[in-house]
């Protein structure tokens, strides 16, 4: 299974010379299974990215049967959608799941950014590719070698949260989560269950404790949040994600250096999710 | 008057190498007139580091009050407004311009902030909001300048915005083709819009190769300079490239137009300001 970062800044894309070690870039991530399945995670500007390899690839050509996996509909997460090359290939098909939000349909949010008021693509119609649309819940499925188990998490809006297991070996990926009010340990028991025994975790770090009493209830964990976890889950390497657009590259690693003190023996590997960068077994 | 882009890239932001000179921003320019009325032209992701600097002035507080002009409401030129941090104050007010389309200016904005896009519905965001839907010829005042909205053509209702202050012009034709589809030459709109400004910033999202494309609504550099020509323009500034143009290609072509124009002209970077002195 290979693993990579296409995206890794939350909010909003942040261009400009003080993002180019870890990217500027919002969340997509990709698998590739040993079977060959490609397996996109959310359309936030990194998608682009990614569909941009894929055409050098040949799926300019080829034809292809891939899935795209969204973990929820803010922005940050489907802005990339209507730049997806793949989307204008006739003869390509994707299947697109996500949550199911009480007062629109998953097809119907991502269809709302392709209106005229909004894009000249005006319809997801418009968008040549065979996509389909499935709301999913808390559960498990199979794509090619692949085992995705997938629950809930607490978030601003509903939220899903997918781990890829293959051969043994697990990736979890813990986007935008908060651990928040009464039930704070109930909640991180749900997560430490999801999160176990997974060789990686990855997970929302985009605040400081120092700093999180300014940021309560936007839906972020910190990133001792992050140590925390991976350490209750018995994580190995532990990637911390969705980065604040307000930091740079210096101040993403004066954030890291704050989890690095924290750090015992035993606990995991800790490092700043990085555009580009690939996890590969 | 003075101006300074925050955004200049068009479609999308593109993070990364080979955009960190002329920016990977969405449109988004400051424009500050001669009594110091500030206007923000178009909402890209250049806004929120726009933003962040506004909040060393009144806008911390809440006293800040600036005119948003947007060319129109496509993606690129409204996604930066949810981060833009004095949107989030109490106190501070916005008024904001766009050209009259279908859907009403404020169940667009309610789209943008709608809960399972964005956390903070426009309501609770703090700021006071006032939306004005135009059309070509509306005129208006920020401050010190007078404001003429312009029609461009585009595959959707844009504006372009006309801006005069103490004898100086600007003028933001930022999404346009010369004309309008299967229509030849330069329009006379554009020309009169255009007409003996100081500065001119201008679409530049095609490249040659694309000047006979499907009508899209955007135009080449030296479409441009075609039109900067005819209007007889002082300074030509380079505007929304298209995302694929890295910092050299931007380089080669300016160079190619040096070589072949006469005219003023420019490529527009994120962090560049222009002073325009009023007329002694």
């Amino acid at each position: 299974m290979e693993f990579r970062f296409w995206g890794t800044r939350g909010s909003i894309p942040v261009p400009g010379p003080g993002t180019l070690r870890y990217g500027g870039n919002t969340p997509c991530c990709e698998v590739r299974a040993k079977s060959g399945h490609v397996i996109i995670i959310d359309a936030g500007t990194g998608v682009i990215n990614a569909g941009h390899r894929l055409m050098q690839e040949g799926y300019d050509q080829k034809p292809l049967d891939a899935t795209m996996l969204i973990t929820h509909t803010h922005w940050d997460h489907i802005q990339g959608f209507p730049f997806f090359r793949p989307f204008f290939q006739p003869n390509h098909r994707w299947s697109i799941l996500g949550p199911r939000h009480a007062e629109r349909r998953l097809e119907q949010l991502l269809d709302g950014q392709l209106v005229p008021a909004f894009s000249p693509l005006e319809s997801l119609q418009n968008l040549k590719a065979n996509l389909s649309f499935q709301e999913i819940g808390e559960g498990e499925f199979e794509i090619g070698s692949v085992k995705i188990k997938q629950i809930f998490v607490p978030h601003t809006t509903i939220t899903l949260c997918f781990r890829f297991e293959e051969a043994g070996r697990a990736v979890v990926f813990a986007t935008d989560l908060e651990y928040l009010g009464d039930e704070i340990e109930e909640q991180k028991k749900k997560m430490e269950k999801h999160f176990a025994g997974a060789e990686v975790l990855i997970h929302d770090g985009m605040f400081l404790n120092a700093d999180y009493h300014r940021f309560k209830g936007w839906g972020h964990a910190t990133a001792e949040d992050c140590l925390e976890m991976a350490r209750r889950s018995g994580n190995k390497k532990l990637y911390i994600y969705h980065h604040d657009p307000n930091r740079d590259d210096d101040s993403l690693e004066a954030l890291l250096a704050v989890v690095e003190n924290l750090r015992q023996p035993g606990d995991p590997e800790v490092l700043l999710a990085k555009e580009g960068d690939a996890i590969c077994w | 008057m003075k101006i300074t882009f925050w955004g200049t890239r068009g479609t999308y932001p593109v993070p990364g190498e080979e955009t960190k000179r002329y920016g990977g921003n969405t449109p988004c320019v400051e424009v500050r007139t001669s009594d110091n009325t500030l206007l923000i032209l178009d909402a890209g992701t250049g806004i929120r580091p726009l933003g962040r600097i506004l909040f060393r002035e009144a806008f911390a507080k809440g006293q800040g009050e600036a005119f948003v002009l947007l060319s129109h409401t496509h993606w690129d030129h409204l996604q930066g407004f949810p981060f833009f941090g004095p949107a989030f104050i109490k106190g501070n007010q916005f008024h904001i311009y766009a050209p009259k389309q279908d859907n009403a200016l404020l169940a667009i904005f309610r789209e943008l902030t709608y809960s399972p896009y964005f956390p903070v519905p426009l309501d609770g965001m703090g700021a006071t909001f006032g939306f004005h839907e135009i059309s070509a010829g509306a005129q208006f005042q920020c401050g010190s300048a007078t404001v003429t909205c312009i029609g461009l053509h585009h595959p959707w209702h844009v504006a372009g915005y006309r801006i005069e202050d103490q004898g100086k012009t600007l003028v933001y034709f930022p999404n346009t083709a010369l004309n309008e589809k299967d229509t030849a030459g330069i329009s006379s709109s554009l020309v009169e819009g255009a007409k003996d400004a100081d500065i001119l910033l201008f679409d530049s999202t095609l490249s040659e190769s694309q000047t006979n494309a499907p009508w899209s609504g955007h135009s080449t550099a030296r479409q441009a300079i075609a039109l900067a020509k005819q209007a007889k323009v002082k300074r030509l500034v380079l505007f929304h490239y298209a995302p694929d143009a890295s910092d050299s290609a931007i380089d080669a072509l300016v160079s190619e137009l040096r070589a072949e124009t006469d005219i003023a002209f420019e490529a527009s970077m994120e962090g560049l300001s222009i002073t325009l002195e009023r007329e002694a």
